[in-house]
C-alpha cells in the first residue's frame, strides 16, 4: 500500500478511529491493532513476504531473550552472530545473491573457465534493507546491555513491522522505539494536528515536486545521447530534488502517521540542501541510517578515536557499506566511494565537525561565504547523484562525459524549459523558500505562527496543488527498491 | 479527540466544497465525444456479447487492430473470429480485464500483446475524462481503482484548464514545429468493420520515420505472472490461451533486438502457455508500416495474417483446439 495511493487514504482513517475509539481500552489491544493493521498494510503488496517478517521477528525475538538471559561470552557472541546472520543472510539471498553469483561468474571467466551462474529470479521484498536494520539494532543494543530485551511478542512484533515506517524508514533504533509500544498512549490534541501537517507537507514534496521533476529527471537521464550539456545538467539538479522531496516527503508522511497514533520517529531529514559541507550534508541526509551506521559500525571500529590514517580507512568502509546497502551493483559501490573521497579533506583538515549549527541561523539572509559554500556542496552531490541515477557506471560516465562540453554554458532542450516547467521551477522555488524559512524547525510546517483563517488557506493551497497539480505518472517512491 | 475530529470534519468540507467548485466549472465539454476511436470499445464489446462461442478472441494493442484481417482467419477456421484489441495504451490489466470475465467454454483467445505492457494509469485517466464509462469494459478495476481513477481524470482536468490559463499569460516561445504529413481521418469510431479490425488504413501508403532509439530497455516483465493468473482463470472457464509475438518495424526491431530477445527467453521459460509464433517472426520492413512501429498498412496487414494463418496452421495444439471447439 502506498502512502499517496486512495487505499491508504481509506486505510489510515479506519486504524486511526479503531485504535483511540474501540482498542483505547489497554496499551495491549492497541499494540495489537497496529500489528494487524501493519500485516495488512505489507500483506496489500505481497503477502507471501509476510512470512519473511515473521521470520525476522520470531528469531530476534528469541534470540533477544537468550541474550538477555546468557551470561557466558561465547554463547552470546555466538546469538548475536546467530542474529546478524539469519538478518544478513535474508538480506544477501533477496538483495545480493544475483550481483555476487554474476561477479564470481566473471571473475572465473577472467582465468578462462567462464561458467553461468544460478540466477535467482524473485523480486525483492519492499523494505527488507529497513526492517533488517532495525530488528538488528534490538539484538546488537541487548548484547551490549544498553536495551533490556522485552518478553512482550505483541510489542515486539509490532516494532518489528510498525507500518508508517516498515517500508522506507526511518530506520529506528530499538532504544527509542519499542519503549513506546510499553507506554501508554494519550490522546494530546497538538500531536496528530502536527502529524496531519507533516503529512501534508510530505504529500506535497512528492507528489507536487518529486513526481513533476522525475518527468524531466527522466527524460533526460534516459534519453543521454539527444541532450545538450546544459540540458543534461537541469537533468541532474531535477533529479537532486526529486530524490530529496520523494524521500523525506516519505519521512515526512511516516514520522506525521506515528504521530496520529502517539508515537515519535527520529527525524530523517534536517533541510540537507541548505548544507554548507558534505560532512554537514551525512548529518542532515537520511539521519535515521547515517547514525545506525555510525552507531553500530563507526563507533566499534574506533570511530574518530584512533589515528588519521585508520579514520579514513573507516570513513571509507562506512561509505561504501552506505552505497551498497542502497543495492547490489557496482554503481551504489561508487556513489559510496565518491562521498567518502568527498569527505576526505574535511578530516584531513580536522574541519568535518564544522558546521554543527542550523546556517545563517537567527537571520534571514544568508551571508555570500555561506552562499558559496551551499552552492558547492549541492553540486557535489549532485554530481554524485548522476552515479546514483544512471541505469548503470557505464551510463553514468556516458552522462557525464556529455555533460562537461562547451554546450554546459547554452541554453537547455525546449523540452525542459517550455510552459510547463517553468511553473514547476516556480514551485520549486517557492519550496525552497518555505523550507529556508522554517530551516530550524522540525518539518517546514511545524508551528506556523498564523491566523487559523491564514493557516487553513494556506493548508488548501497545497491540498489544491496536490490535486491539481499532480504529475502525469506517479512514480513510486525511489527508496521502495531498497 | 472530539475537537480534533470535529475541526478535521469542518476543514475536509471545507476543502470538499473548494475542489467541487474547481471541478464543476472545468466541466468535460462532451459535445460529439462518443465517436472517438476509443469508443469502438462500445461497439467492439456489443461484437463480442453478439458472437456465440465457440470464437476466436484476439487480444492486445493496436497492432492487431491495424495488422489482422479477421475473415481470412474467419474463413480458414470455420470459427467466428472477434477482434478485441485497440489501443495498447489502455494496458496489458485493462485488455486482460475486458476479455477474462467474457470467455465461454470453447473459446480461444490469442493473445499478442505489445512488449513490456503493463498498467497504464496516465493513459486511463487522460482518456475516461472524455470516456467516463471505459472503465466499465474491463473487469479489473475494483469499486476503488474505480474512483481513485476518476477523481484522478477530474481532477487532470481541471490542472489542464489552470495550466492553460496560466500559459495564456506566458511569453509566446516561438517553437518552430515539425512539419507534419497531411492528415487523413484513420481514428474514429467507424474505423473499424464487423469484425472489429480497423480499416480505414488500408489504402495508405508506408511512411515511418526511423529512429536511433532503444525503446525497450531490459528488465524482467514481472507481469508474465499476471498473464499466467489470467491463462488459468481463462482455463477454467473452458476457454484456451496461445500466445503471440506482436508485429514490429524492422529498424526498431534492429534497436531493440537485444533486450527483446531476452524478453523472448523469459516468456518462453515462464509463460504457461503454447507460444506459436517467434519473436522475429511478424518483423516487417519498415515501408509496411504508417505512424507508428506497430501500424501495418494494408499491405502489411494482408501479409501478416497470411503469416498468421500459416503459423496457427502449423501448430499441432491450435489445430487440435480448433477441431475440438468445431
Amino acid at each position: 500500500m502506498l502512502f499517496n495511493s486512495i487505499e491508504f487514504a481509506l486505510f489510515l482513517p479506519v486504524v486511526f478511529l479503531l485504535y483511540w475509539f474501540v482498542f483505547h481500552k489497554s496499551i495491549r489491544y492497541q499494540n495489537t491493532l497496529i500489528l494487524i493493521a501493519s500485516y495488512f498494510f505489507y500483506g496489500w503488496w505481497n503477502w507471501r513476504f509476510l512470512l519473511l517478517i515473521l521470520l525476522s521477528t520470531l528469531i530476534d525475538y528469541i534470540i533477544g531473550l537468550s541474550l538477555e538471559n546468557e551470561e557466558d561470552d561465547v554463547k552470546r557472541k555466538f546469538l548475536l552472530f546467530t542474529s546478524i546472520g539469519v538478518n544478513i543472510g535474508l538480506l544477501g539471498v533477496f538483495k545480493y545473491y544475483n550481483f555476487f553469483a554474476e561477479s564470481f561468474a566473471a571473475a572465473f571467466s577472467l582465468f578462462g573457465t567462464p561458467f553461468d551462474p544460478i540466477r535467482l529470479n524473485i523480486i525483492l521484498p519492499i523494505g527488507i534493507s529497513f526492517y533488517t536494520f532495525q530488528t538488528l539494532s534490538y539484538s546488537i543494543d541487548i548484547y551490549w546491555r544498553k536495551l533490556e530485551a522485552t518478553r512482550d511478542f505483541i510489542s515486539f512484533a509490532a516494532f518489528v513491522s510498525f507500518f508508517p515506517q516498515l517500508v522506507a524508514g526511518p530506520v529506528e533504533r530499538a532504544k527509542n522505539l519499542l519503549p513506546q509500544f510499553h507506554k501508554n498512549r494519550v490522546f494530546d490534541y497538538h500531536n496528530p494536528t502536527n502529524g496531519l501537517r507533516q503529512i501534508l507537507w510530505g504529500l506535497f514534496k512528492k507528489i507536487v515536486i518529486a513526481d513533476n521533476c522525475a518527468v524531466y529527471a527522466n527524460l533526460t537521464f534516459d534519453n543521454t545521447m539527444d541532450y545538450s550539456g546544459s540540458t543534461l545538467a537541469l537533468g541532474a539538479v531535477l533529479f537532486a530534488f526529486q530524490i530529496y522531496c520523494d524521500f523525506s516527503g516519505y519521512s515526512d508522511i511516516a514520522i506525521g502517521t506515528a504521530k496520529l497514533f502517539g508515537f515519535k520517529l527520529m527525524q530523517n531529514f534536517a533541510y540537507p540542501h541548505f548544507s554548507r559541507d558534505i560532512a554537514e550534508f551525512w548529518r542532515r541526509w537520511h539521519i535515521s541510517l547515517s547514525t545506525w551506521f555510525r552507531d553500530y559500525l563507526y563507533i566499534p571500529m574506533g570511530g574518530s578515536r584512533v589515528s588519521k590514517v585508520k579514520r579514513i580507512r573507516n570513513v571509507f568502509i562506512i561509505f561504501i557499506i552506505g552505497g551498497f546497502w542502497h543495492g547490489a551493483d557496482i554503481k551504489f559501490l561508487a556513489y559510496g566511494s565518491l562521498h567518502a573521497l568527498y569527505i576526505l579533506p574535511l578530516i584531513i583538515l580536522g574541519k568535518n565537525r564544522k558546521n554543527l549549527d542550523v546556517v545563517a541561523y537567527g537571520k534571514f539572509l544568508p551571508s555570500i561565504r555561506d552562499v558559496f559554500d551551499m552552492g558547492t556542496t549541492f553540486c557535489l552531490r549532485v554530481f554524485a547523484l548522476i552515479i546514483f541515477r544512471a541505469a548503470s557506471i557505464e551510463d553514468a560516465f556516458i552522462f557525464m562525459s556529455r555533460l562537461f562540453t562547451k554546450e554546459l554554458f547554452s541554453l537547455p532542450s525546449i523540452e525542459v524549459q517550455n510552459e510547463s516547467s517553468l511553473v514547476l521551477y516556480s514551485l520549486i522555488l517557492i519550496f525552497n523558500l518555505i523550507e529556508w524559512v522554517h530551516r530550524d524547525k522540525e518539518f517546514a510546517l511545524s508551528n506556523l505562527n498564523l491566523h487559523i483563517v491564514l493557516r487553513w488557506s494556506f493548508y488548501i493551497i497545497i491540498i489544491l496543488l496536490i490535486c491539481f497539480y499532480k504529475s502525469p505518472t506517479s512514480e513510486n517512491f525511489i527508496y521502495f527498491q531498497f | 479527540m472530539y475537537l480534533f475530529l470535529k475541526r478535521c470534519f469542518l476543514f475536509l468540507f471545507i476543502t470538499f466544497l473548494i475542489i467541487y467548485a474547481f471541478v464543476s466549472y472545468h466541466k468535460v465539454e462532451r459535445a460529439n465525444y462518443r465517436q472517438t476511436y476509443l469508443h469502438g470499445i462500445i461497439d467492439k464489446h456489443q461484437l463480442l456479447d453478439t458472437t456465440s462461442s465457440p470464437r476466436i478472441i484476439i487480444v492486445g494493442g493496436s497492432n492487431n487492430a491495424f495488422g489482422i484481417d479477421s475473415e481470412m482467419i474467419e474463413n480458414e477456421f470455420n470459427l467466428p473470429v472477434v477482434n478485441l484489441s485497440i489501443n495498447g495504451g489502455l494496458g496489458l490489466y485493462y485488455m486482460l480485464g475486458e476479455v477474462v470475465s467474457e470467455t465461454r467454454k470453447g473459446d480461444i483467445v490469442l493473445l499478442s500483446i505489445e512488449y513490456f505492457a503493463k498498467d497504464n494509469r496516465n493513459f486511463l485517466v487522460n482518456k475516461l475524462r472524455s470516456f467516463p464509462e471505459l472503465l466499465q469494459y474491463s473487469s479489473h478495476y475494483n469499486i476503488v481503482n474505480k474512483v481513485d481513477l476518476k477523481i484522478s481524470a477530474a481532477f487532470k482536468h481541471v490542472q489542464t484548464g489552470i495550466l492553460e490559463y496560466i500559459y495564456t499569460y506566458l511569453p509566446d516561445r516561438n517553437v518552430p514545429e515539425k512539419p507534419k504529413p497531411p492528415k487523413v481521418p484513420i481514428y474514429y469510431r467507424k474505423a473499424f468493420n464487423s469484425n472489429g479490425d480497423v480499416i480505414s488504413h488500408l489504402d495508405l501508403e508506408g511512411h515511418l520515420e526511423k529512429s536511433d532509439r532503444q525503446y525497450y530497455p531490459y528488465k524482467y516483465w514481472e507481469q508474465i505472472d499476471d498473464l499466467n493468473k489470467f491463462i488459468r482463470t481463462t482455463r477454467k472457464r473452458g476457454a484456451e490461451v496461445f500466445y503471440l509475438f506482436p508485429t514490429y518495424a524492422k529498424s526498431f526491431f534492429m534497436q531493440d533486438a537485444e533486450s527483446l530477445k531476452l524478453l523472448e527467453l523469459d516468456i518462453k521459460t515462464n509463460l504457461n502457455v503454447v507460444v506459436l509464433n517467434e519473436l522475429e517472426s511478424f518483423v516487417y520492413p519498415d515501408s509496411l508500416f504508417f505512424d507508428s512501429n506497430f501500424h501495418l498498412t494494408g499491405k502489411g496487414r494482408h501479409q501478416r495474417t497470411l503469416d498468421l494463418i500459416e503459423i496457427l496452421s502449423n501448430n499441432e495444439d491450435f489445430r487440435l483446439q480448433i477441431a475440438q471447439s468445431n
